[in-house]
């Protein structure tokens, strides 16, 4: 299937009833010659955009404009993971427990607006996250930023926190102009989450020291920005970036006819239908968020899903393959709980495997066939692929081996509170890293995040937990990596929780503006296009 | 008298105006969900600090009964609150996406009128014809056709294939909108004197307005032909036509003027169901308007959001029928007597 | 507040009396498409080619012999989910109306016969459900006990009634005073049985047609629902819960093309058959209120 690449109908139509630069004026945002880029990016982004001040966003709109809007201490190069490179902060130390780090401050930076940046900027930021008691301050939870002088920052924490330094790139913890934001009512005292009013403020223009600033926002629309001119690297390669809410297939709809650039939730059919197509670029990887399903382990939510058996049958009755074809071209297994970006993740071969007479005898231990409950999020999708077909193919698979789920959809906000109270039979969920650390997966441990959602309380799987405690206080990687391991193989065997895929998360670009990667930690690198 | 009639008309308004409140508020919070889980992530959702800093700063640590009369209070006035999604002042989300739905229903509405009054009046007066025959069908059809589904096929068509119209929002990528009068933007674009604005706009909004105007145009049809129908059967115009006057001054001096009183009735109902229509045409044609605004607040138990919304359409439904009236006085002086 | 009121016209006493179907092409259609549809419904499970739930063939396959209308992203048939949703729109459909028309008559029969205070109060809660954004009032009933059908179904009940009850009502009103009704209550008939015997028949013929152009009000509205997620609960082959899957795999035309053109051609045979049956009645008795659509 391949569509025009420009529309011109109806400008042409109504060319001649209007002046001649009624219509021709939306070719220039958008159109390019060869060779050249565009001076507008276009970006179609199905927006979860909630806030432009970094202190309370968290979501993936949020992190792609912030990303370009701020900078942060230390940063990710080219979307690699495993190292981080300097970024505010030219160089920096690591006491041998991890509880102190000492950041050196790159000299002559100045903000958007002229002024400089200092270390009580610095301060200021990461201490105002944690007070905002947002959805960012559990990643700074435990520190206290201090300055030692203009240009050096001391962060200390309670416990070890070996993780910190990949914590750190996180957009929401960009820094901001703390002179400015104070005047607009900004605080990072302790009572920020009452008296801080500075959000509107960071709404209508950004303070930040990045390559670009906030121009226009919009929650709803489109979200513009602009290039800043004072920018101390190399000079932002477009003038503006224009971030448009669009759903999915339009999306692909417009990259096609050359209406945008960029677009960024495309589920796999629709990506079928892009291969192929000379001026398109596609970017095609296994996402970073996970897709699980859990068994819920307390016995007064269900007699049935908290029996191990059950969970047996479910681990070797789901049909894993078909899952993936759901998934799309570039999906993945996730053999554990831990996707294959982040080190201490299990090798494709350690996956369970689905073996229908082991769940049908797992299934005749539980008395012949059972019928519990799904729940899962209608209104909610992730890199275009939505909960309902996911369900659909997970039931027929489930059913083959003598379990039948009744589905269970609701709109995100009723089922993610039946979720979060412990009270759903099985759940299907997805994880998105919050940072690209395994300690983020701890979370499915039994007592923790995750697991307690799944009504698996402390003390319910003694080994894994001192897996768990054991890594919690590990500051040495590579040791980490081999306790993380344990750590998923035990969950394999008689964890509750059951990993699925990583799906397809692609970019899809338009051939002008060059191949654009997708970036594991942040989706979209907007500062990294057209270099 | 007439002072009778309004105030009647202004008690009932403000009696209607807080059913509507009362409902949306209890019918939100019966909802088995809870707004914070909607917006906050997984991991601040595990903090009960977190927990509590945002229902506080939303105003939802208080009991209901002083949530509802805060609310009241606030209302009177003048402020609706501020909206749990997009953070700001539910009125200013409102004046953005009012008029981006009024602008469709508006070309929505003066296409159904041209083409149901055109359409209507010929089939009439060809009764039993072809023509007749072909527009019945045509507008059963418009009134039959699943809107979301007609938007999709015309997104696909003309948009995608044919190239012809642009497949989302108001305005292309980039572009400013014109300086806010109505928040109409073609009005707006007019009337700054701004015609490449205009053009782009107007590009925006036709394809989503010929779809919501697929149903008010079928409705238009059939009533417009059974109203001219019902006048054509009157003695004086029986007795025009007897006297040699030509059916085309007819039709114009007489007919029309005749058959404008249920014209009006319906364009005040269609008015009401292309409210109902734009949730689903807006979400196809990502159109920031009320109807997107409502399905977002809905799902997410945007409380402020949801009574906003229910209260602006519950106005633009009372000022609809405000006119509908007007306007029978105008053309019947009788009804403004009775 | 005097709302958009029907001009619902007082001609009493004309009953329901329709001409031969023949003379009716439109008419002949609707019944003969309509018939289709329940034939199909009942006959399903042995019409459809393959089972509307199983997942066996390949993902998309675009329509040829062996899938007419093609497959689905679960490599399920369309035309057997298709043939299969017939099961679901239209008994609900049918549902839906009745009870909405019972629920609503009743009301507006009593607020129209009693009248006083009771009319007054009755007609402003239908005031209020009038001026009640519907999507909003049906997405927080679903919302609020969950999104499936039969809970659709009864958030549809709660925004359709308001119809019935008015033009009831107005039919009564004009009837309650008209010289029969005043006649038998000179002989003796007490209110109810006037209410029941002499009203209310002659209330059925206009409210029949209403009802049978709600028919295919009930099938778009359901189908809104289900493409909106608030309806139908996967796998269910539902046509609007189709059209939705369609709408997210653009590229795959058949998906969506098809389960929609089936609520077309229902809902098109339902409006051929009301509108038939409004012209059979007087034209200008059954000019009542619509104005709700999906």
């Amino acid at each position: 299937m391949s569509g025009p690449r420009r529309r011109v109908g109806f400008a042409a139509l109504c060319a001649g009833a209007l002046a001649l630069t009624a219509c021709g004026g939306d070719a220039e945002g958008t159109g390019a010659t060869a060779g050249d880029l565009p001076e507008t990016l276009v970006v179609d982004k199905a927006f979860d955009l909630k806030t432009a001040d970094p202190g309370r966003q968290f979501e993936v709109a949020g992190t792609i404009v912030g990303r370009a809007l701020y900078e942060t201490l230390v940063t990710f190069e080219d979307g690699d993971l495993s190292e981080v490179a300097p970024a505010l902060a030219t160089e920096w130390t690591v006491n041998d427990d991890a509880t102190e780090y000492t950041f050196t401050l790159e000299e002559g930076v100045t903000f958007a607006d002229g002024s400089p940046l200092d270390s009580d900027d610095v301060v200021f930021s990461i201490n105002r996250v944690k007070n905002l008691k947002g959805n960012g301050s559990f990643l700074v939870e435990g520190i206290t930023a201090e300055a030692d002088g203009p240009g050096t920052v001391v962060l200390r924490s309670e416990q070890p926190n070996p993780q910190l330094l990949r914590i750190l790139p996180r957009p929401s913890l960009g820094i901001l102009n703390a002179d400015a934001v104070r005047e607009n009512g900004g605080t990072d005292a302790p009572d920020a989450a009452e008296t801080d009013t500075a959000e509107e403020f960071l709404n209508s223009q950004s303070v930040g020291t990045g390559p670009y600033v906030l121009d226009q926002f919009s929650t709803s629309t489109e979200t513009v920005l602009a290039a800043n001119p004072d920018y101390r690297g190399e000079a932002p390669p477009f003038q503006r970036i224009v971030l448009r809410n669009v759903e999915g297939p339009t999306q692909a709809m417009n990259v096609q006819s050359g209406q945008s650039h960029i677009a960024l939730d495309l589920a796999s059919e629709q990506l079928a239908g892009l291969r192929g197509d000379p001026n398109l670029l596609i970017d095609e990887v296994a996402s970073p968020n996970i897709w699980f399903t859990f068994a819920n382990a307390d016995p007064a939510v269900s007699e049935i899903t908290s029996s191990p058996d059950f969970r047996e049958a479910v681990r070797y009755g789901i049909d894993y393959d078909g899952l993936l074809e759901i998934a799309g071209d570039g999906a993945v297994r996730v053999p554990g709980i831990i996707p294959n970006v982040f080190f201490g993740a299990l090798d494709q071969d350690q996956a369970p495997q689905r073996d229908v007479e082991r769940a049908k005898a797992a299934v005749e231990r539980l008395g012949g066939p059972v019928t519990v409950e799904l729940e899962y999020p209608s209104d909610f999708s992730a890199n275009g692929l939505s909960f309902g077909p996911v369900a659909e193919r997970l039931q027929a698979g489930l059913a083959e081996v003598g379990v039948n789920l009744e589905l269970k959809p609701g709109p995100i906000a009723t089922t993610l509170e039946t979720y979060r109270n412990g009270q759903e039979q099985m759940g299907l969920w997805l994880w998105a890293p919050d940072y690209p650390d395994p300690a983020d997966y701890l979370a499915f441990g039994p007592g923790e995040l995750v697991g307690k959602r799944a009504g698996w309380q402390a003390g319910a799987a003694p080994e894994i937990e001192r897996v768990m405690a054991e890594v919690a206080g590990e500051s040495d990687d590579e040791r980490r990596a081999v306790l993380f391991e344990e750590f998923q193989q035990l969950m394999n065997e008689e964890g509750v929780m059951f990993p699925v895929f990583q799906p397809t998360a692609a970019v899809v670009a338009s051939a002008d503006i060059g191949a654009v990667p997708f970036h594991p930690a942040w989706t979209l690198d907007l500062t990294a296009i057209g270099r | 008298m007439l002072l009778r009639f309004l105030s009647r008309r202004v008690v009932a308004t403000v009696v209607l105006a807080f059913g509507v409140v009362l409902a949306s508020f209890v019918l939100t919070n019966v909802v088995p969900g809870d707004p914070a889980a909607a917006n906050l992530g997984q991991q601040a959702l595990e903090d009960p600090e977190v927990v509590a800093a945002w229902r506080a700063a939303n105003g939802l640590d208080q009991p209901l009964v002083v949530q509802f009369g805060n609310y009241l209070v606030n209302l009177v006035q003048g402020d609706l609150g501020v909206s749990q999604q997009s953070r700001r002042p539910v009125l200013t989300d409102l004046g953005e996406f009012g008029p981006a739905s009024a602008e469709l229903a508006l070309v929505a509405v003066v296409v159904s009128l041209v083409v149901g009054i055109g359409c209507g009046t010929w089939a009439a007066l060809r009764r039993d014809r072809p023509v007749d025959q072909l527009f019945r069908v045509l507008s059963l059809g418009g009134v039959s056709v699943p809107l979301f589904w007609l938007a999709l096929i015309a997104v696909y068509v003309f948009s995608f294939q044919l190239g012809w119209f642009p497949s989302a929002g108001r305005l292309d990528p980039g572009e400013a909108p014109p300086p806010k009068v109505t928040g109409m933007y073609t009005v707006d674009a007019l009337l700054a004197g701004d015609l490449a604005t205009f053009g782009s706009a107007l590009e925006h909004v036709i394809l989503p307005a010929l779809v919501l105007a697929a149903f008010t145009v079928g409705l238009l049809t059939r009533f417009v032909r059974s109203s001219v129908l019902e006048v054509l059967g009157n003695d004086y115009v029986r007795a025009a036509h007897a006297k040699g006057l030509p059916l085309s001054l007819i039709v114009r001096r007489h007919v029309m003027r005749g058959a404008l009183i249920p014209i009006i009735t319906v364009v005040g109902t269609a008015f009401a169901s292309l409210l109902a229509g734009t949730v689903l045409v807006e979400r196809i044609f990502s159109w920031p308007g009320i109807g997107s605004y409502a399905f977002r607040s809905a799902t997410t138990l945007d409380l402020p959001a949801i009574m906003g919304v229910s209260l602006f359409v519950a106005f633009v439904y009372i000022l609809v029928n405000l006119v509908v009236d007007v306007l029978y006085g105008f053309i019947d002086p009788r009804i403004r007597t009775a | 507040m005097s709302a958009v009121t029907a001009p619902a016209a007082p001609v009493p006493a004309r009953r329901l009396r329709i001409g031969p179907a023949w003379r009716r092409p439109l008419a002949l259609v609707g019944v003969t498409v309509a018939l289709g549809w329940v034939v199909l419904a009942a006959f399903a499970p042995w019409i459809a080619p393959a089972d509307p739930l199983a997942q066996e063939a390949a993902r998309f396959l675009p329509p040829s012999a062996e899938h007419l209308m093609g497959t689905d992203g679960l490599g399920r048939d369309v035309l057997s989910r298709v043939v299969h949703g017939a099961r679901i729109s239209i008994p609900l459909a049918f549902m839906l109306v009745a009870l909405s028309l019972v629920f609503g008559a009743v009301v507006g029969a009593v607020s129209g016969y009693v009248g006083g205070k009771l009319d007054e109060v009755l007609m402003r809660v239908v005031d209020l459900f009038f001026a009640f954004p519907a999507i909003i009032l049906s997405m927080a009933v679903v919302a609020a006990l969950g999104p499936n059908l039969r809970n659709a179904v009864l958030a549809i009940v709660v925004v359709s009634w308001p119809v019935y009850a008015r033009v009831t009502r107005s039919l009564v009103l004009s009837l309650r005073n008209s010289e029969f009704v005043a006649s038998s209550r000179l002989l003796g008939i007490s209110s109810i049985r006037a209410l029941v015997r002499e009203i209310l028949p002659n209330v059925a013929g206009p409210v029949l047609v209403l009802a049978t152009l709600e028919l295919g009000n009930a099938v778009l509205l359901l189908s809104g629902l289900s493409f909106l997620g608030l309806g139908a609960v996967p796998p269910t082959p539902e046509w609007g819960a189709m059209v939705s899957e369609g709408a997210r795999t653009f590229g795959f035309w058949w998906v969506g093309v098809f389960p929609g053109l089936a609520i077309l051609s229902i809902v098109l045979a339902f409006n051929f058959l009301g509108d038939s049956l409004r012209d059979a009645l007087d034209p200008r008795t059954a000019r009542a209120t619509r104005g709700t659509s999906a």
